[in-house]
């Protein structure tokens, strides 16, 4: 039992350094999510995606 | 249930779920209410009649064609919505939507057949999408104006399978002034979807793994994401059973967590020492391995 446990401890502490990345990046998306609402690029999506894209049809 | 039921059950329900909107058929237009700004997880068309949510790469591609004209105008706009979008799927979950979740995944595995002919892929082939993602999706876009300033999505426009399949078909059979409109891009595009249906009975997802743009930056994210494949050498008894299932042909039992790796979780299922696992966050292993000597493979 013990030793489970102490595997399982190693595969978690092996796994964290890229945890720390995935945070990292998560943070980074949130913020650049945050960024691109305020400039109302949510908007702009908007625009462009009640559209009839011709371009995505093969006609434009 | 088995996984893989799940899978498909999931798949269809998501399919179902971003284009539920199904009076626009009828209409012979699109949905176009206000939630559509949003991006779905999914090589989803935004020009699909009932389609509910925005192509994040149809608008990452428009984004950026409209950075120079919004610049212009005072807006100070830069695409960061849809990157932090793909950012924060790519950072959680990875490639796992494209196993999981995209409509035109579940068109492809429809499609092939897993009995017959089947043809393997070389390596260098599936480096092609990351050539679509910086040419068709970043640069033409971002440095190719026309006469109004305006750059155009060219991925849309020269390639994407699942815009003609999703939009192109259903609103020229549905629409009579767009009936009248199609020439050549059209002719080109239908015949790039007949191209990739050919192929699809002898490559299973051949479309994800040699163009999507999606793909490969979800792909990027597989290594980092908090959502984690992993493999325990120990009970590994490299029968290449893993191999043998994967659709996008990695071997799982070197590198789970490969950029190819479409997270549909096939792998798992067929390992009979039940050595790969996965994890999110510090959820544990959801399988316990079994000890099986390697004489008793096949």
């Amino acid at each position: 039992m013990k030793g489970d446990q102490k595997k399982e401890e190693k595969r978690l502490t092996k796994i964290w350094p890229q945890h720390r990345l995935a945070f990292g990046l998560l943070g980074t998306g949130i913020l650049l999510l945050i960024l691109g609402l305020t400039a109302g690029e949510y908007w702009t999506v908007l625009e462009k995606a009640v559209t009839i894209c011709l371009d995505c049809l093969g006609i434009g | 249930m088995k996984r893989e039921k799940k899978r498909r059950l999931c798949q269809i329900g998501a399919a179902v779920a971003f284009n539920a909107y199904l009076p626009a058929f009828f209409q012979a237009g699109i949905f176009q209410g206000k939630i559509k700004g949003l991006c779905f997880p999914a090589l989803n068309c935004y020009s699909c009649p009932s389609a509910l949510g925005a192509c994040p790469i149809g608008s990452l591609q428009a984004s950026l064609a409209s950075i120079r004209l919004n610049l212009e105008a005072g807006q100070r706009q830069f695409g960061l919505y849809v990157i932090g979008f793909l950012t924060i799927v790519g950072s959680l979950v990875g490639r796992l939507p494209c196993g999981w979740l995209c409509p035109f995944g579940l068109f492809q595995e429809l499609i092939h057949r897993k009995k017959g002919l089947k043809v393997k892929l070389p390596r260098f082939v599936t480096y092609g999408r990351y050539l679509v993602l910086l040419i068709f999706v970043i640069f033409l876009p971002l440095l190719i104006m026309d006469k109004f300033g305006l750059g155009q999505t060219w991925f849309c426009k020269w390639i994407c399978p699942a815009g003609t399949l999703e939009a192109g078909l259903p609103l020229i059979l549905l629409n009579e002034n767009l009936r009248s409109q199609i020439g050549f891009m059209f002719s080109w595009k239908v015949t790039l979807l007949f191209l990739l249906i050919g192929l699809l009975f002898f490559i299973d997802r051949a479309f994800c793994r040699t163009t999507c743009p999606l793909g490969a930056i979800w792909g990027l994210f597989n290594r980092a994401s908090l959502f984690q494949m992993a493999i325990d050498e120990n009970h590994c008894v490299r029968c290449l059973s893993c191999q043998q299932a994967c659709p996008v042909e990695i071997d799982p039992s070197k590198n789970p967590n490969s950029p190819d790796c479409i997270r549909c979780l096939r792998c798992l299922e067929a390992c009979p020492s039940r050595a790969l696992s996965y994890s999110f966050l510090i959820w544990p292993r959801k399988t316990k391995p079994v000890s099986i000597s390697q004489d008793n493979q096949v």
